[in-house]
């Protein structure tokens, strides 16, 4: 049976603690029965045997020793106790047998301290007698799957139906070099066929610990406080993460069958699957060796370890053309390796919801999506390394000119374009040449833009189902009423649109598995700098682990949440100098162009880049936001005079004066150079060559204006905006970006400035007022009585920003974390309302009337801007 | 025009910085960064580079020296650093005719697209000048400020605001009420101050 080919040893301890044996009664005349000198020895297959001490003359006696043996699958190990004789030969007690297979089938296929009670057969002819029980325990026995033979076991299942199970866990070495995730190879995808039983892949995972592995269970249901939007954004990589993490594979040791145990820490681990619908039609569900349950799906001749449901509403399975299995997702346009379950999708749904609600949008249901529902599905680019060598490819006749430096253009195997970034390590369908480069207005009510095989976008008009390759918005300027960001409504679905694109993008270049970062948060800074500094750039597209030094706890996205937040609050923090308020009036950041007093600065800006770009790409929320013309200096859009305005009046006041009046009357002086003061240096620059020698009369003042604007912007910070938009690029190009305007991007970052008053009420606590309180009651019908400018000045007064955070109320922080909205009764009626910013706390004096209440808090919020406040 | 000095250069010179610092704070910017220390002071030197501004503030200067205005001269007529000016308010109406008052015009780098800067250097009991020498001069108030606003014309803004003090919209609360009240009361202690600590008036040489 077990023969040398297959039989792979292990190491498996074995402790005798002790035993429980029958006196003796030896074969003198006379004599009494009496306890017995006994010792064990133990024989793996018949081979010598390991001894005992001797216990002397008792009943009960105690070894507790430990022998560590090797063994295979198939051994039999023999227990023998024995009599010791120091006159004749030792006495053979009793004896037991254990099968390591029996045993690892019954524990799960691993031994680890399993006490096991033998009961002792004896010999020959007294075998009427029970000459006693052992204790022992069996420990340290980690099977290597690789290493069980695949031959018939307990479950017998016929030679020509020995599964292949699954190769498990699901391969995700993938090479940092390879841009695409569909690299990401799981489990559903390798089928050997039912016939020929095959060693399944070597499991790779390189930690060692291979009895973790041995049992696989579906991936973890998400904790409840994991955050969907994290682990959804890449399906493959992160359920590769749920499916090695402790939850799952720490598998309950006491069951005594192993079907009972999946099904227990499954049914233990997500209730709402207790319930487990019947097996499709075609499926059978089986058990393997090591007793574990997988299902057989005899309609395509594969085995997986995941129970089959049915593919959610929407989905449907396709095969790739190497005979890859994978998901098209026709809602959202998207496919993934990964079989979609409806735990997953939920999941998706909670992102997607969130996303939503951020926007606060009171539609359910976003239009676009749900356009071409069914149309051809939009798969993920392929990777570079998949394509046939019909590369390079010869650059197609357009009138676009080449491509940007580092990109390539080639063609998939059933012909469709897509593009390589090379430097970014990134694929698209999009040519990055049009790309956000046209001014995209929304496109007009049931359209949809599509793109031929060969890459030429085409337009989908649902309405009358014809296609054509005119650009519907080209014509007619439809701008429909203006939706709660003061643009039309038309547009803010394109935000949604748009954002969509965003996250598509980012899924379809996520990698697997994920990037450790670890800070201590003194240090945060440096600790976060020197770390992503160091990780190359697309490592930090991996799935975020981030831990505090000496604060234990998984990172579910709460943990990346507060670093994303701390090191923004930091690194944005005037006090570094790397950044500054870019007006008096305005807490949005700048680039400080005194910066350069950190010789490191340049370092620093790319660090900075890289890190705002990681918040983008992993969906969290920055503390302070940039202004918007730094928004729009990302976004290489043109800067306007009015731009100026927001972050300097005075300046902005100048340039429209001269603007608006004749200059050359009252003689202003100026020529075409502009003086600029970093640290005490005045600089003049020349804003054109020759500028110096060319004054500004009323024909060239529009140029003069143009070129201040630009000066204005890019004075002093040139550098530090390169390095800062050549880190951003590095992690997310800025390609995927020009979909989007700067108060999209803002938006993005740093949440909205729209109120949802339901959320709000939903998300605020009370002190010593209740619910029902007359004055809470009378707070939340003057919040709605007012519009969004005094809510937001409301909100400034008591929590210190005007800023929602994208979770809405529900993530308000307060300056040691989350803090929700409050409202404290204190004081007198004759008090006025005051805040404490730090905690997100009202002080809502009790106020006899409504109307007192509406005098008291607008007085607070317009009159004395930052009274009260602590 | 600027100097800069790594503190590691020479002991003297980091004297100098300091002397700099500690007397004229209001002309130093200094930087602490890790262990570099840097100190960037402003020294007035005879200025010598092109600046954008120069020529605008050179003819604004001219205008001043030539103007026939008692109220108001330079301090020294050749100062020339363009940006920082260094003048003397001289005020005929009681109380305060009976001394000269030093004042500093800043301009900023950008000037004229934003507008200068006001300080009284000399000690002064006015409603609307307070006592560090701040005041509001709706001339130059980012609000009204016009990049045509020419040096003259602030300077005689301000020596009207000396000569007619505006009560209604004070910078020292106390004085314009006293000014409002006990008119006497008011011009007896602004008196005293000129008195104690004014400037001698310069001779009237022109």
């Amino acid at each position: 049976m077990a023969d040398s080919t297959n039989s792979f040893l292990s190491q498996l301890q074995i402790t005798v603690f002790r035993g429980n044996l029958k006196s003796v009664t030896s074969n003198w005349l006379f004599a009494q029965p009496k306890p017995p000198d006994s010792y064990v020895t133990i024989s793996v297959d018949s081979q010598p045997p390991r001894k005992t001490e001797i216990a002397d003359k008792t009943n009960n006696p105690i070894w507790d020793e430990s022998f560590t043996l090797l063994v295979t699958v198939r051994s039999i190990i023999e227990f023998k106790v024995f009599n010791y004789s120091s006159v004749k030969a030792d006495t053979l007690l009793g004896s037991a047998k254990c099968d390591i297979q029996k045993l690892l089938q019954d524990n799960n296929g691993k031994l680890e301290k399993v006490d096991i009670s033998l009961t002792l057969q004896s010999e020959g002819k007294s075998n009427s007698s029970n000459p006693g029980e052992l204790q022992v325990q069996f420990d340290g026995l980690s099977l290597n799957q690789n290493h069980v033979p695949l031959t018939n076991g307990v479950a017998d299942p016929p030679e020509n139906i020995t599964p292949d199970p699954p190769p498990i866990p699901p391969r995700v070495a993938l090479p940092p070099s390879r841009p695409d995730p569909p690299n990401v190879s799981t489990s559903s995808t390798s089928s050997n066929g039912l016939d020929r039983p095959t060693p399944p892949p070597r499991p790779s995972i390189t930690n060692g610990e291979t009895n973790k592995k041995v049992i696989k269970l579906r991936p973890a249901p998400k904790p409840p406080q994991s955050e969907a939007t994290t682990s959804n954004t890449s399906f493959a990589s992160s359920s590769h993460v749920a499916n090695n993490s402790p939850s799952t594979s720490s598998v309950p040791k006491t069951n005594s069958t192993s079907a009972a145990s999946a099904s227990s820490s499954e049914t233990g681990a997500n209730p709402s699957q207790q319930q487990q619908p019947p097996l499709p039609q075609g499926w059978e569900i089986r058990m393997d060796r090591m007793g574990r349950v997988y299902y057989v799906d005899h309609n395509l001749k594969t085995t997986t370890w995941e129970r089959p449901e049915p593919l959610p509403p929407g989905w449907e399975r396709r095969t790739d053309n190497r005979g890859r299995i994978y998901y098209v997702d026709h809602n959202n346009k998207t496919t993934t390796w990964q079989r979609p379950t409806l735990q997953r999708v939920q999941n998706f749904e909670d992102w997607r919801n969130q996303r939503q609600n951020m926007q606060n949008q009171r539609q359910a249901f976003n239009q676009r999506f749900m356009v071409g529902t069914n149309g051809a599905s939009d798969g993920t680019p392929p990777t570079s390394s998949s394509t046939q060598p019909n590369q390079p490819n010869p650059p197609p006749d357009d009138q676009l000119g080449s491509l940007p430096k580092g990109w390539e253009r080639r063609t998939e195997t059933n012909g469709r374009v897509y593009y390589i970034n090379h430097n970014t390590r990134t694929t698209q369908w999009e040519d990055p040449r049009t790309q956000g480069m046209v001014n995209e207005a929304p496109l007009p009510q049931g359209w949809e833009i599509r793109f031929t095989n060969a890459g030429i976008r085409y337009f989908v008009n649902h309405n009358n189902r014809s296609t054509t390759f005119t650009d519907p918005r080209s014509g007619s300027k439809s701008t429909g009423r203006a939706g709660s960001y003061g643009v039309p409504i038309a547009y803010e679905r394109s935000f949604k649109w748009k954002l969509g694109q965003f996250r598509y993008l980012c899924q379809s270049n996520a990698l697997p598995s994920h990037v450790k970062i670890n800070v201590t948060r003194q240090s945060i800074i440096e600790d976060s700098f020197q770390q992503i500094m160091h990780l190359q750039a697309y490592d930090l597209r991996r799935r975020l682990y981030i831990t505090f030094k000496g604060e234990e706890g998984l990172d579910y996205g709460g943990v990346a949440r507060e670093w994303f937040f701390l090191v923004s609050h930091e690194v944005l923090n005037p006090m570094y100098c790397l950044f500054e308020y870019a007006g008096s009036t305005n807490y949005t950041m700048q680039i400080n162009p005194a910066s350069t007093i950190n010789p490191d600065h340049i370092h620093y800006f790319r660090f900075v880049g890289r890190f705002i770009a990681m918040a983008l790409y992993h969906m969290k929320f920055i503390d302070t936001g940039f202004s918007l013309p730094f928004y729009k200096r990302m976004l290489q859009r043109k800067l306007t005079i009015k731009d100026i305005e927001s972050v300097d009046e005075e300046f902005y006041n100048s340039l429209v004066w001269i603007r608006d009046n004749n200059i050359e009357e009252c003689g202003l002086e100026l020529d075409f150079t502009m003086d600029f003061e970093v640290l005490g240096k005045v600089d003049t620059i020349e804003l054109k060559e020759g500028g110096a020698d060319l004054a500004v009369t009323e024909e060239n003042k529009e140029e003069y204006i143009r070129l201040m604007i630009d000066w204005r912007f890019s004075r002093g910070v040139e550098k530090q905006t390169q390095a800062f938009l050549d880190g951003f690029n590095e992690v997310v190009p800025l390609q995927w970006l020009q979909y989007f305007d700067e108060r999209e991007l803002e938006l993005m970052l740093c949440g909205m400035q729209e109120f949802d008053v339901e959320d709000w009420m939903k998300n605020t606590i009370y002190r010593n007022y209740t619910k029902n309180s007359k004055q809470v009651t009378w707070f939340w019908q003057y919040i709605r009585e007012i519009d969004n400018e005094k809510r937001a000045r409301l909100l400034q007064f008591v929590t210190g920003t005007c800023r929602i955070p994208v979770g809405g109320f529900a993530e308000l922080l307060g300056s040691n974390g989350p803090q929700r909205f409050c409202i404290e009764k204190v004081g007198k009626e004759t008090w006025l309302p005051r805040s404490h910013t730090c905690f997100n706390r009202l002080d809502l004096p009790p106020y006899k009337s409504y109307e007192q209440l509406k005098e008291k808090l607008t007085l607070a919020i317009e009159e004395t801007e930052g009274f009260g406040q602590e | 025009m600027f100097v800069e000095i790594s503190l590691f250069d020479q002991y003297e010179e980091y004297l100098d910085c300091l002397r700099v610092l500690f007397f004229n704070c209001s002309q130093v910017t200094s930087c602490a960064f890790s262990h570099r220390f840097v100190i960037c002071f402003k020294v007035n030197v005879k200025f010598a580079g092109k600046m954008a501004a120069t020529r605008r503030l050179q003819k604004e200067m001219m205008t001043i020296q030539q103007s026939t205005n008692k109220s108001y001269r330079f301090m020294e007529t050749n100062s020339t650093n363009l940006l920082v000016w260094n003048m003397l308010i001289i005020p005929q109406v009681a109380p305060y005719n009976k001394g000269a008052f030093k004042i500093e015009i800043t301009f900023p780098a950008e000037y004229p697209f934003k507008p200068p800067k006001i300080t009284f250097k000399t000690k002064i009991y006015h409603p609307n000048i307070d006592e560090k020498g701040q005041m509001c001069l709706p001339i130059i108030s980012p609000e009204c400020w016009k990049p045509a606003t020419k040096a003259d014309q602030v300077l005689c803004d301000l020596v009207k605001m000396i000569h007619e003090p505006q009560p209604e919209h004070p910078l020292r609360a106390d004085v314009a009420e006293e000014y409002s009240r006990d008119r006497n009361k008011f011009n007896k202690t602004a008196e005293e101050f000129t008195k104690k600590y004014s400037e001698k008036r310069p001779h009237e040489s022109r």
